[in-house]
């Protein structure tokens, strides 16, 4: 089976180098642009990124990011409120924005000939946002509401806002993208003043356009609309080494939940760290699918977990590897930690079995061609490659980057990285148990 | 123009394979297999789907569940192979399989590498024709849906999703809980799960979809290899009944203490699969709840920061379906809430909609689709719903067409006669202590506890 596997590796990469015809190039500005034309299908997604997300954010002004991404649909100079998604689905398309710990990014999809109409909506909220209390105030209200849905009243994810404020003392990765709860009542309109001022200018993005559309009409508007507004000074991002934690770390957390689970963090590490495809294979093998060691050895052979999952973050700087497994009741979950242990313990002694391995790097084959399903998911990972590694032609290294790894990489990685004094756990447990 | 002639273009392309380039044909083998192949290049995976009629409706009343239970013991190991096994060479291949179940059948998805495609179906087809519905294997399931039945209160949308299907569907096979009660699963027997098999899961009551890069001839004489020699089972008889509408308002309590912000469902019984008016009613629909500009949106979100999400859907079934209002709002602003809602309802059928809201929901409708068939997993969704309710396949390329020229009076008419008014269920999941006081000006409240959804 490995022959086959190689050979898909030479059949992906021949595909793509030869029909995604890809270029990019840098406005005076500073704004670089990526382009990958594909005639399929007559719509356009339209992706702008910027550098700036949660870990940007100075404390007492966590969620400021997501906050302000909410405020960018809210008028601008020459549309006011309300317009930029009413123009948009008036015309068949719609437009969101998401924000993470490391970038913030918004995209729209449209039809084809309305390729001017979205570059105007776009440079006028990047130029000129409404920026005043009216906003401010629609949207702080909102995103309450929308930390209460995910967070407060979301027990698996109120772990994990526990794990990474618990597992990060100094890295700002600590900080919940979402915002505590007394942050975001209190960010001020000058505190979304300097954000914008500071973080949303042509010299801190990269725009994105998948889909059918002509390059050099393209190149010609991007000009007229985008390289007008001018670059800003970016004020230096310095970068926070994490100081190495020494020992174990536990958060015991009751809450309104029905079976008791545990979550565990390791420090690990970066996207851009040779061990990363290593540990995300282990990742893989750990916990997905109905042949994974957790859900042969836990779930099936010991019978104590309803779910069970491992992931390794991908983030611009060092995170975390998790482990989430849910227990069938408290009984089961006496015994959950020391089962995970001895899990890890066989791995970091004997490696991962060739079969193992080689079924991880194919699910990681299948998963690459996500990517190109749609407009959509094309112009989201080629940003995500250029903000997080720096060149989004890493897009196109990872099926080969995995194929390198080898069950001793499984083995060095596994015990480089998964040390007790250097884990964070959450117990989540009923409010009943509390004692 | 321009718009319309790249929308036409849009479905030229996507559904190459409809009747100006190839007829798309439902075949079927001696046994009663229906089979679909749908090829695209564009990348080297296959989509596939397997549909098995049946569903949570046809589960008895005592053992809730059944259906669930037997579609996930297809995962647990062949007469030849066990769970394991199976499932290390099924996976060795990158792909994963979901067995999921609704009200109307089971479902079966995967998708391969298209190198992977024959040596995968044949897995496949072993996990379908001969599944060992081992005694100990099923008791083992039924323990882990036990522990999954009691996961899920911890959800407070899934709680509320479930309950308001359970009482909109009253007297009707839709309000089976589809998987199950505790009490009820760990009765149901291996003999069951095993007679549940035979009786359902039979080649004559099952569809293959397949999509991607795959050659047509090749892939059936695959299909007719794998599949020859699966039993052909009885005709499942369902008898057509009619669940009853909500006549006046009626509102449930699902008391949840602890929880800060109370999920709100308001609606009626909807139309089903298969209503010649589901085109004007989703253009109505789409003014009222659907997308980031809709009323619903407008009036709780953006007027008033009182959510951060508020929509409408009609979700259809083979019988009948159901009209929901959803959204979430914190314990302080529930009454309020409800009240913006029961007033677009009214509003809806006092005023009805303008022209322009109309051509607003026509495009975005027309775009929506169109992305949404843009993917592999969104197309092959699409045309098996087409096929599985045995829709008009012309509605696949003449959708945009027939959106664009749905009349307004179709639209207002669709209104008045589909969506409800004051006749509706709201049933709200939060802390009752905290909310109960809001509810009481909408009338008489009955109140239950959470837990007893899956008791």
């Amino acid at each position: 089976m490995k022959k086959i596997f190689a050979f898909l590796i030479l059949i992906s990469t021949n595909l793509f180098g030869q029909n995604v015809d890809i270029e990019s190039y840098y406005l005076k500005n500073g704004m670089k642009v990526i382009f990958a034309p594909n005639k399929e299908v007559p719509s356009i997604c339209f992706r702008i990124f910027f550098k700036v997300g949660g870990k940007h954010e100075t404390p007492g002004t966590t969620g400021i990011s997501h906050l302000f991404e909410h405020m960018m649909f809210n008028g601008s100079a020459k549309y006011k409120p309300g317009m930029f998604d009413k123009l948009l689905e008036e015309n068949g398309g719609y437009s969101n924005g998401s924000t993470w710990n490391d970038f913030t990014n918004y995209w729209e999809e449209f039809n084809s000939d309305k390729l001017e109409l979205v570059f105007d909506l776009e440079a006028d909220r990047m130029k000129s946002l409404k920026l005043d209390n009216e906003n401010l105030e629609q949207e702080r209200y909102i995103v309450m509401e929308e930390r209460r849905l995910s967070v407060d009243n979301n027990p698996q994810n109120k772990m994990e806002e526990q794990l990474y404020a618990t597992a990060f003392v100094s890295h700002l990765y600590r900080q919940p993208v979402i915002g505590w709860m007394e942050d975001l009542k209190k960010i001020s309109l000058e505190d979304c003043k300097y954000f914008y001022k500071t973080y949303y200018s042509p010299n801190n993005s990269v725009l994105i356009l998948t889909g059918d559309f002509d390059k050099n009409q393209a190149k010609k508007l991007i000009t007229k609309y985008f390289e007008k507004i001018p670059k800003a000074k970016i004020p230096e991002h310095k970068k926070i080494i994490e100081p190495e934690q020494k020992s174990e770390k536990i958060v015991n957390l009751f809450q309104e939940v029905e079976l008791p689970s545990i979550l565990i963090g390791y420090k690990s590490c970066s996207i851009n760290d040779s061990d990363f495809y290593a540990m995300d294979l282990i990742a893989n093998i750990l916990g997905y699918g109905l042949s994974s060691r957790f859900k042969k050895i836990l779930s099936e052979e010991k019978k104590l977990i309803t779910e069970a999952y491992a992931s390794q973050d991908q983030m611009e700087d060092k995170g975390l590897f998790k482990i989430y497994a849910q227990a069938r009741g408290e009984k089961e979950f006496n015994k959950l930690l020391d089962e995970i242990d001895k899990i890890l313990e066989e791995i970091k002694l004997n490696g991962v079995n060739p079969n193992e391995l080689e079924k991880a790097k194919n699910t990681k084959v299948l998963e690459f061609f996500d990517a190109f399903k749609t407009n959509q998911a094309l112009s989201f990972a080629l940003g995500y490659y250029e903000i997080l590694t720096g060149d989004y032609n890493n897009l196109f290294k990872v099926v080969d980057n995995y194929s390198k790894v080898s069950s001793d990489d499984i083995k060095r990685v596994a015990n480089k990285y998964f040390n007790k004094q250097a884990r964070t756990i959450v117990i989540s447990k009923p409010v009943s148990d509390e004692k | 123009m321009k718009k319309l002639v790249l929308i036409i273009l849009i479905f030229t392309y996507s559904f190459s394979f409809s009747q100006e380039k190839v007829e798309l044909q439902i075949n079927t083998l001696e046994n009663g297999l229906k089979y679909v192949i749908v090829q695209n290049k564009k990348l080297p995976l296959v989509q596939v789907r397997i549909v098995f009629n049946g569903g949570a409706r046809v589960d008895p009343q005592n053992s809730q569940g059944l259906t669930y239970l037997t579609a996930q013991m297809l995962l647990k190991g062949t007469t030849q192979k066990t769970a394991q096994q199976i499932a290390e060479e099924f996976e060795f291949l990158g792909s994963t399989i979901d067995i999921s179940t609704n009200y109307d059948y089971s479902l079966l998805s995967t998708e391969f590498l298209k190198y992977n495609f024959e040596t995968g179906m044949k897995i496949l087809a072993e996990l379908i024709t001969s599944p060992a519905l081992d005694g100990k294997e099923i008791d083992k399931e039924k323990e882990k849906l036990i522990s999954e039945l009691k996961s899920s209160l911890e959800n407070s949308t899934y709680i509320a999703n479930q309950f308001f299907n359970k009482i909109i569907f009253e007297g009707h096979p839709y309000s089976n809980a589809i998987q199950g009660t505790i009490k009820q699963i760990d009765k149901i027997s291996s003999r069951q799960v095993r007679n549940h098999y035979k009786n359902y899961f039979v080649p004559n009551e099952t569809i293959l979809i397949l999509y991607g890069d795959i050659e047509k001839s090749e892939t059936e004489k695959l299909i007719k290899s794998i599949f020859s020699n699966w039993q052909k089972g009885n005709q499942i008889k369902l008898e057509n009944a009619q669940p009853n509408k909500i006549k006046s308002t009626k509102i449930v309590l699902v008391d949840k203490p602890g929880l800060t912000q109370a999920q709100i469902r308001v609606g009626n019984i909807g139309i089903n699969q298969t209503n010649p008016d589901e085109i004007p009613i989703s253009i109505a629909n789409t003014i009222l709840g659907s997308g980031f500009t809709s009323r619903l949106v407008e009036e709780i979100r953006v007027k008033r920061s009182l959510t951060y999400g508020a929509s409408s859907s009609f979700q259809k079934l083979q019988q009948s379906g159901k009209f929901v209002i959803t959204t979430f709002t914190k314990n302080e602003t529930v009454g309020e809430v409800i009240e913006i809602i029961l007033n677009e309802l009214q509003k809806l059928h006092q005023s009805g909609v303008s022209d322009w809201e109309i051509n607003k929901a026509k495009n975005y409708m027309i775009g929506d689709l169109s992305r949404q068939l843009q993917s592999p997993d969104g197309y092959i969704n699409f045309l098996t719903q087409i096929i599985y309710y045995n829709k008009d396949i012309n509605l696949i390329k003449n959708f945009s067409t027939l959106i664009k020229n749905t009349p307004k009076e179709k639209i207002q008419n669709a209104i008045k006669e589909y969506f409800p008014k004051n006749d509706v269920l709201i049933l709200v999941v939060g802390d009752a202590q905290k909310i109960k006081q809001q509810l009481e000006k909408f009338g008489n409240i009955q109140q239950l506890n959470y837990e007893t959804l899956v008791e």
